[in-house]
């Protein structure tokens, strides 16, 4: 309920309030740990993003009776500033993207649209790739990546900027991204989103994103390869009556769609706890609706 | 629990825009001033208010009951569950609370296999808790006169009942603000919302955390949404909104009228001001707090530039704990502590003397005063004499205490040919080149009580008079640190909107400005002299000491909001070539 008590603990868009499980959704259940960890005698662990006290990513060691050990940070993690959303790979890479809190002192406008990898044999934190923009983030606009998801089956991370978005145009992004290598194989342009999430559905895979203007889910379809097959997002659903709240995190978790909240207004104001709900919703012939 | 519930986080799937298109497509959002108007229905609603901060249990019921719903009514107030919040935890003052509804039972209101009830044998209550904004609701087996099942939702709005529905549209018809917007004084009964059998559209107080809800006249081909706040009684702000045929309906709240106001009054544009002698522009910028420009006095000079860069929160219960908070426009800034209301213009006096006037602005947390919530303001003060102060304030609350307050301040004086001078004790000594100084106990300061000097001119320029209590507004002093900078032409110092320059938790004179001197301070001579000021506030919440401090009270069933400021910042007094513009 504390605004500045929860900035400690989760970063201005709670983009990482959900520590890392091993399994993330659907089409994201294949996170191992990384090997890094497994060579430190690390069985289970979760990193996060949104420690009070540590700047960039922290692992946590669990033991098997479910205590969380002492946190484990290597110094290459610190060294990217703030971090926000990140994926976990197959083979225990970790993909991680820079996201300002409260402030952008550790943040410049021009690296909020990298992606960093730490790899899983050795833990080191290198450039992933970095993501096109027209613009760079900017004082009217600090933010570059806002959203991160892994796709499995395609080994593609699906990435989200809004780097170059003003009030009055929407420049953002929506990449998908080759794993092994960083190259950027497709970009669906003029969307701002933050959360995105990847579907493999009876008609066809794919990107389902949450509209930075809007209280609104939007979806791209992918070709077999993972490629957008349109430049347009098309809406699916409508979430809040007042036209609030964002959907900062969308996961698939047993054929639901599961919808992490914030409000968003492109500004640095850390959001409050309660303003932050969780919504699930069902695939009906008709569309998704709430399962509420 | 209750179907009939409306509660604010129902995600029905309601046609929305987007604000950018809303934006463009609709004329200016007005947000209301804090006046309200009184009426005899208001008056009387709030004077049962206050009654019923005196019943026991302290609750408000203007609902008409059958003899069905008065069995129901009275077994649920007889329950300590259900009325556990009605009070205060701690000092058991009385919290404001009402009966929104009392209805027979439905199927859904419990699950099927648990439920005892039906129409036939139970009720549900439902009551509002408009101080801790808690919707209560009770399942009363009627027949049994027990209590069946009771829920607390915190943070929700339960749908209101009719009295409040005609009492907020009356608020509509009286306001000044809505008259303004129609032209005219709308009846009562002209408040409608299309295509639905209420007069209400839904909405909501962002900031305020109140019950508000949207009284809408409907025009021929738009609607103007008021926003009315029942909690004070009062219109928050207006907007039109064109009407869209397909059930594409706009939603307008508390917040979203402020912030579309203020990005178009102060962010996209400046506003110019003339009064006791005084002209200047000022803006609202992306992170530097409000921007004034241009100030002059009876036509003379006296302020090119001033504008407040970061706000730095340091606390001493962990090295390295705090926070740089940049302030600024609400939508598409890096700010962290925004704006909610346009500035104001307050008149400074001493005893019934006026002296000038000063520009206000706050900037506050949604939360303010919870802990880790900021309120910050500027004020921009303009005497009738010529001198002025470029003042800002921390109201709390912040994390903790002790907690020091070090706002970074930046000032540029008219004139490109600056001699600066700092007082030795004895006399005025030239600075030759970009320095830095702290107001310590070491200080000295000329007689007047000036520690610096600028000159624009031969024996012309400013005074600079740094805060040790001595204005009158219970300031502490500023314990400040001043840096003199060189303006550069090859680089931008702050010409522009800056990021944040320094970190949150330096003691010493690492705040940011220190990097346009180090690592080699240029000459200061021949050139234009920029002032970097920042002070440092150490907070206090022990009561009777309150300092950068914010606290609040229940009073009358109601949560007060008490206000510490520390105001910082030092005045300018100008001198030669008739100061005073005379």
């Amino acid at each position: 309920m504390m605004l500045r008590y929860l900035a400690l603990f989760c970063l201005p868009l709670q983009l990482c309030v959900a520590k890392l499980a091993v399994a993330q959704d659907d089409a994201q259940n294949c996170a191992r740990p990384p090997q890094f960890a497994t060579q430190r005698g690390i069985k289970r662990s979760f990193v996060s993003t949104s420690e009070r006290f540590r700047t960039g990513i922290v692992l946590f060691p669990v033991s098997d009776d479910g205590k969380t050990g002492e946190a484990i940070q290597l110094p290459s993690w610190t060294t990217v500033g703030r971090l926000g959303p990140f994926v976990t790979r197959e083979n225990g890479d970790i993909i991680v993207g820079p996201v300002p809190n409260v402030n952008t002192l550790q943040n410049p406008p021009e690296r909020q649209t990298y992606l960093y990898r730490i790899r899983s044999n050795d833990g080191q934190l290198e450039e992933f790739t970095r993501l096109p923009a027209d613009k760079i983030p900017s004082q009217n606009n600090p933010y570059g990546v806002l959203g991160l998801a892994y796709d499995c089956k395609l080994k593609l991370v699906y990435a989200t900027s809004v780097a170059g978005s003003t009030a009055d145009k929407e420049n953002g992004s929506v990449f998908a991204i080759r794993a092994d290598d960083g190259k950027i194989i497709s970009e669906v342009k003029g969307v701002d989103a933050l959360g995105i999430g990847i579907s493999h559905e009876s008609t066809g895979a794919f990107a389902y994103i949450g509209s930075a203007r809007s209280a609104q889910v939007l979806r791209i379809g992918l070709t077999p390869e993972g490629l957008f097959a349109s430049q347009k997002a098309e809406a699916v659903l409508r979430f809040d009556p007042f036209d609030s709240l964002r959907a900062r995190k969308i996961r698939f978790v047993a054929g639901r769609m599961v919808i992490s909240t914030t409000e968003f207004y492109y500004n640095l104001v850390a959001q409050t706890e309660f303003e932050q709900p969780t919504l699930t919703y069902i695939q009906t012939a008709s569309g998704w609706a709430n399962e509420h | 629990m209750s179907r009939k519930l409306a509660f604010i986080f129902t995600f029905a799937l309601f046609a929305i825009v987007y604000l950018a298109q809303a934006q463009a497509q609709s004329p200016a959002a007005v947000p209301e001033d804090d006046s309200r108007v009184e009426f005899p229905e208001l008056l009387d609603y709030e004077a049962k208010v206050q009654a019923s901060l005196k019943a026991e249990p302290p609750v408000l019921n203007l609902l008409p009951l059958t003899q069905a719903d008065q069995q129901a009514l009275a077994v649920a107030l007889k329950s300590p569950q259900f009325t556990s919040h009605t009070r205060d935890a701690q000092s058991k003052r009385s919290n404001r609370n009402e009966i929104f509804a009392v209805r027979p039972f439905k199927a859904g209101d419990l699950p099927a296999e648990n439920s005892p009830c039906s129409s036939d044998t139970c009720h549900v209550v439902e009551m509002y808790n408009f101080t801790q904004h808690i919707t209560s609701v009770a399942i009363i087996d009627n027949k049994a006169a027990n209590l069946v099942a009771v829920r607390h939702f915190e943070t929700f709005q339960a749908e209101i009942p009719e009295h409040l529905r005609v009492l907020a549209t009356k608020i509509a018809h009286n306001s000044a603000l809505v008259k303004k917007q129609l032209g005219k004084v709308p009846g009562a009964q002209e408040f409608v919302m299309a295509g639905t059998k209420t007069a209400l559209n839904r909405t909501r107080c962002e900031r305020a955390k109140h019950i508000c809800v949207a009284p809408t006249f409907v025009l021929t081909d738009r609607a103007l949404w008021t926003v009315v706040d029942l909690e004070e009684g009062r219109v928050v702000g207006t907007r039109f909104t064109d009407i869209r045929p397909e059930g594409a309906q706009l939603v307008f709240t508390e917040q979203k009228i402020q912030d579309e106001s203020i990005t178009a009054e102060l962010c996209r544009g400046s506003k110019a001001v003339e009064r006791d002698g005084w002209a200047f522009t000022y803006h609202l910028t992306s992170s530097d707090g409000i921007e004034l420009q241009n100030a002059k006095f009876k036509g003379q000079d006296r302020l090119l530039s001033s504008k407040n860069v970061d706000w730095h929160v340091s606390y001493s219960d962990k090295d390295g704990f705090g926070y740089s908070d940049a302030i600024g426009c609400p939508l598409f800034s890096a700010a962290a502590v925004v704006p909610a209301k346009l500035p104001k213009f307050k008149e400074l006096k001493s005893a019934d003397q006026y002296l000038g006037f000063e520009l206000h602005q706050d900037f506050i947390s949604k939360q303010w005063p919870l802990p880790c919530n900021y309120y910050y303001e500027q004020r921009f003060q303009f005497f009738k004499d010529g001198t002025f102060r470029v003042a800002v304030a921390s109201v709390g609350r912040g994390c903790g205490e002790p907690g020091i307050y070090r706002p970074v301040i930046r000032v540029v004086l008219p004139g490109t040919q600056h001699k600066v001078y700092s007082w030795d004790g004895k006399a005025w000594q030239p600075i030759l080149k970009e320095a830095w100084f702290e107001q310590n106990a070491d200080t000295k300061y000329s007689p007047e009580g000036y520690q610096f000097k600028l000159e624009t001119g031969p024996a012309r320029g400013f005074y600079i008079e740094p805060a040790r209590g001595q204005f009158n507004d219970k300031g502490r002093g500023d314990n400040a640190f001043t840096y003199w900078v060189r303006e550069s032409a090859n680089r931008d110092e702050g010409l522009n909107d800056l990021p944040t320059i320094g970190p949150c938790c330096n003691n010493d004179f690492h705040q940011g400005p220190e990097k346009f001197i180090e690592p080699k301070p240029e000459a200061l001579t021949g050139t234009r002299a920029v002032l970097w000021y920042v002070p440092q506030l150490t907070n206090s919440g022990k009561p009777g000491d309150e300092y950068c401090w914010g606290s609040t009270d229940l009073v009358d069933g109601q949560v007060v909001k008490y206000e510490f400021p520390c105001i910082a910042g030092p005045k300018f007094i100008p001198f030669g070539g008739n100061p005073s513009g005379e």
